[in-house]
């Protein structure tokens, strides 16, 4: 990944925007390197389909700046800023076939017959469509029509590739499949993507750095993982794949850690630079693949806990559990492999549960 | 009878009433025209023998010829002007009309449902020698001679058949303009195009199917119009729908009159056909 | 949404003036107080529209013609029912073959439509009368009839039917006892679009029409006459103010029969609709 550039390819000052008295979007800004494949994250109502909108120009922002490369992009229209976009439904021209599809934008730069045709080409072989060119648009499945989509944009070498939703349409195993080529297509390419979706695992299977929105802010931007293990709030832990949330107390705070108590769990010491009153009252969060079910009665667990099962699911290679802690109310999940020795257990059956320190992490905020 | 499933039986139970109707009041009639139009009418009594001088007298006699060719000419234009000046009202409503496009659709059809009789006698008022236009231009010292050129002749049948079928022709227009979808448009804006660019690049041929629907709603019809040219059309201004009712009125020929119904009907078919099909050459051609 | 450029605005604005023309005539001209109809206009005066009420042969005229479109719009309606249900329900081989020929009559000249009826009717030897109009007039109607009640029967759940026959319902009775009840505004609709319609024909009234004249017909034979011609204007006002008042509750009924009955597909489209 080149992060060479210094300044970052854009830049989200400040934005709101407002659509009559519903604010959309609130005091929004963001960087994103060149280079990066970015998304855009959140539940529908989030904002983020607008900010894309508002990068690609088909509207403008109520307060607020964009820069693109630099520029501002006040007051430029679509057809003049440095992206393109690969839109949800990809806009496939009816009444063009696949190769006048692709070479739709190259029309008025008037190049030569063989030049274009070249170019073509060239954005055919990219998207695994060579040969193509002549099929009519109405003959091509989903999959095809995205990376007509996708090579009609590309081909006029955008210096940001904009992507609303691109996957939605597919169908799951054509989806998994073009997560991994769009990846692969961003860094042979190596242009920024910025890409908008609602499915959490697409995003962090495809991205460099993922910013999470809810009600038209931001709420964290992170690489992955970081959003996966550290999340900022309860509602981005919660988005991000399934977190169990257990209230705890901070007996005391040192300089470099604190030490809490969590119900029925016992002490536990974590590792924080921020300060905490000793005494007030904190969420913790751990991730159900943190919690483990023990089987075997001569364990070398230093932590567990008696835990009684509730409900299973069963999804072939993995069990979630969802189980309730000791005698209290609190309730979790647990995941588990489903590898030798471990037998699916039914609900009502009572067992041990391990967990770690290092597997704690906590929640701020709400 | 083929094997059909029920859906399909019950489909043609259902459908046999008004089709049985269709074809006792619409197919036999048409086809009892065309037998018509193989007898000739020997003074006071009709003459079964099948002869095909009512058809060659219709081709050859020059008077009925200047007709059908003034009422293809006629509905040509009349299609052409109505067409065109519908295009951008049909696109204003489907681009522009948003929560209003029924209202506005309502409101465009109104005229129509009108009685036409009313309609094409105001027409007369309007252009007539003391007419409305000639008395405002008058009034307003514009003129000082009332114009005689805007009635009882061609101008005259051409303008107000242009106003009657003018919501015939945005309709179709209207509906598949509205079919096409907006991201088309935005792609093409992010690709680099501009207005009048897309307009022309995606707008108007996806829009095609209706300018052809619309084309040939209007064209159909008009050509066999009777109550405008008698009404407006003075000598110069009569088209073959006149002269087909003095066939089976006064002149008392109602074979001569079914072969130029059956000549006209054939006429307008071919043409029809033939602008369908070169519109689906021209079509393919671009691409 | 995009705000349209002047010149499209403008146009519209002339367009819309030009097909509401002759139309904005009928007023003036009916209540000018002048026996000659053009400019300048003297007073107002009510004259004409009483010279119409005590005018025998429009009486006569006015009832041909309800009596006709009443009967014609019945018929129009019942055939479009069975066409429009067959049409939305069932598949059958020849099915656009058949319904193209059934519009075919949107197409057809009038004129070729009267003169083929007119011929059979005189081969037959039957004379004309109002049943002869009423027979043409069906023709024209019914395609209208086919419309309206094919996009009424469209926006129909296939399920509600589905339910109850579930309930034990016959075929029969479901029809009567839900379908019907939920495409009444349809049919309402219906029959008042092609009563309009038969209501303001001229051309197959004028060749199939006997000794009872229609309306049209009436005024038809009145347009000969400049001094009949202000109470034509009269009688014209009323036809077009009652026209207006019949399709403004028609495309009411129209309307209500297209959202009485929401499934999925219609639930999206209302809300292309609205995003649009």
């Amino acid at each position: 990944m080149n992060s060479k550039a210094t300044q970052p390819i854009i830049e989200i000052k400040n934005i709101t925007k407002n659509f009559g008295s519903v604010r959309a979007l609130d005091g929004v800004s963001i960087q994103i390197k060149q280079g990066e494949f970015f998304s855009l994250l959140g539940p529908s109502g989030c904002g983020k389909t607008t900010l894309l909108r508002l990068l690609s120009g088909f509207d403008n922002p109520s307060s607020g700046n964009i820069f693109i490369a630099g520029e501002s992009m006040e007051n430029v229209p679509p057809n003049l800023r440095p992206t393109n976009m690969v839109f949800q439904s990809y806009a496939i021209f009816p009444h063009l076939n696949v190769a006048e599809n692709v070479g739709y934008g190259l029309r008025k730069i008037k190049l030569a017959k063989d030049e274009l045709e070249n170019r073509v080409n060239e954005a055919l072989d990219l998207v695994d469509l060579s040969n193509y060119g002549t099929r009519e648009s109405h003959a091509l499945s989903g999959g095809q029509r995205q990376r007509v989509a996708l090579a009609r944009a590309l081909i006029m070498r955008p210096k940001v590739l904009l992507l609303d939703e691109p996957l939605s349409a597919l169908d799951k195993k054509l989806r998994e499949a073009m997560q991994v080529e769009l990846r692969r297509l961003q860094q042979t390419v190596g242009i920024t993507f910025v890409l908008v979706t609602h499915d959490q695992e697409e995003a962090l299977i495809m991205s460099d750095r993922i910013a999470v929105m809810f009600e038209g802010k931001v709420a964290q931007v992170d690489t992955p993982e970081f959003l996966y293990r550290k999340p900022c709030s309860k509602q981005v832990a919660s988005f991000i794949g399934v977190m169990n949330f257990i209230p705890a107390r901070v007996v005391k705070s040192r300089a470099k850690s604190i030490e809490i108590e969590v119900a029925i769990l016992g002490k536990a010491n974590l590792q924080t630079n921020k300060k905490y009153v000793p005494g007030s009252e904190i969420t913790i969060g751990i991730r159900p693949e943190m919690l483990t079910i023990v089987y075997d009665k001569q364990h070398e667990y230093q932590n567990t806990f008696e835990a009684t099962i509730n409900t299973r699911s069963y999804f072939g290679d993995m069990t979630y559990y969802d189980i309730q802690i000791g005698d209290t109310d609190i309730k979790a999940t647990v995941s588990m492999r489903n590898t030798v020795g471990r037998p699916v257990l039914e609900p009502g059956a009572k067992t041990q549960v391990a967990w770690g320190n290092a597997s704690l992490t906590i929640i701020d905020g709400g | 009878m083929p094997d059909l499933n029920q859906s399909a039986r019950r489909g043609y139970v259902l459908i046999s009433p008004p089709l049985m109707y269709s074809l006792v009041m619409l197919a036999a009639p048409l086809a009892l025209v065309v037998l018509l139009s193989l007898w000739s009418q020997n003074y006071l009594e009709l003459d079964r023998t099948f002869t095909l001088d009512n058809y060659i007298e219709a081709t050859t006699e020059p008077l009925y010829q200047l007709l059908l060719g003034r009422s293809i000419i006629i509905s040509g234009v009349v299609t052409v002007c109505t067409v065109i000046l519908a295009y951008p009202i049909a696109y204003y409503v489907a681009m522009f009309g948003g929560k209003a496009k029924p209202l506005l659709l309502l409101l465009i059809t109104i005229p129509f449902w009108t009685s036409y009789l009313i309609r094409i006698f105001l027409w007369k008022v309007i252009l007539g020698y003391n007419g409305v236009i000639n008395g405002s231009l008058m009034g307003l010292g514009i003129i000082e001679e009332p114009l005689t050129f805007i009635l009882y002749n061609a101008n005259a049948v051409v303008l107000t058949l242009a106003h009657a079928w003018a919501p015939f022709a945005i309709l179709p227009i209207y509906v598949s303009l509205t079919k096409i979808d907006n991201s088309l448009l935005e792609a093409a804006r992010d690709l680099g195009d501009n207005a009048f660019q897309r307009f022309i690049r995606v707008t108007l041929p996806l829009s095609m199917p209706g300018v052809i629907a619309a084309t040939l709603v209007v064209f159909i019809p008009t050509v066999g119009d009777y109550v405008t040219p008698k009404l407006l059309g003075g000598t110069d201004g009569l088209m073959i729908a006149n002269m087909i009712q003095v066939q089976f009125g006064k002149a008392n020929n109602a074979p001569l009159g079914s072969a130029l119904a059956i000549l006209s009907m054939v006429t307008v078919g071919f043409i029809s056909i033939g602008f369908v099909l070169l519109s689906r050459k021209l079509g393919k051609v671009k691409n | 949404m995009q705000k349209a450029s002047k010149f499209l605005l403008l146009y519209a604005v002339f367009y819309f003036l030009f097909l509401y023309a002759p139309i904005f005539l009928l007023p003036i001209f009916a209540f000018n107080d002048s026996a000659i109809i053009s400019l300048p206009l003297s007073g107002i005066t009510f004259d004409w529209f009483f010279l119409l009420w005590e005018t025998e042969a429009l009486h006569e005229a006015l009832y041909n013609s309800v009596l006709i479109a009443s009967i014609a719009a019945i018929l129009s309606t019942i055939l479009g029912i069975f066409a429009a249900r067959a049409a939305s329900r069932y598949s059958f081989p020849g099915k656009k073959g058949i319904t193209g020929f059934l519009l075919l009559p949107i197409v057809l000249p009038e004129i070729i439509i009267g003169v083929a009826l007119l011929v059979v009717m005189v081969q037959l030897g039957l004379s004309l009368s109002a049943w002869t109009v009423i027979i043409g007039h069906v023709l024209i109607c019914t395609p209208f009839a086919i419309v309206i009640m094919s996009s009424a029967f469209k926006s129909f759940d296939v399920s509600l039917e589905e339910a109850s026959q579930d309930l034990g319902v016959g075929k029969i009775g479901t029809f009567f006892r839900v379908i019907l009840p939920m495409v009444t505004p349809g049919l309402i609709s219906s029959f008042l679009i092609a009563f309009t319609i038969s209501l303001d024909e001229f051309i197959i009234a004028f060749f199939l029409t006997g000794t009872d004249v229609t309306l049209p017909v009436y005024i038809w034979g009145q347009l000969r006459f400049p001094a009949r011609l202000p109470s034509v204007m009269a009688l014209g006002f009323l036809m077009v103010t009652l026209s207006l008042i019949l399709l403004l509750i028609a495309e009411y009924f129209r309307r209500r029969s297209v959202k009485y009955t929401i499934n999925e597909s219609t639930l999206m489209a209302k809300n292309e609709e609205t995003v649009f």
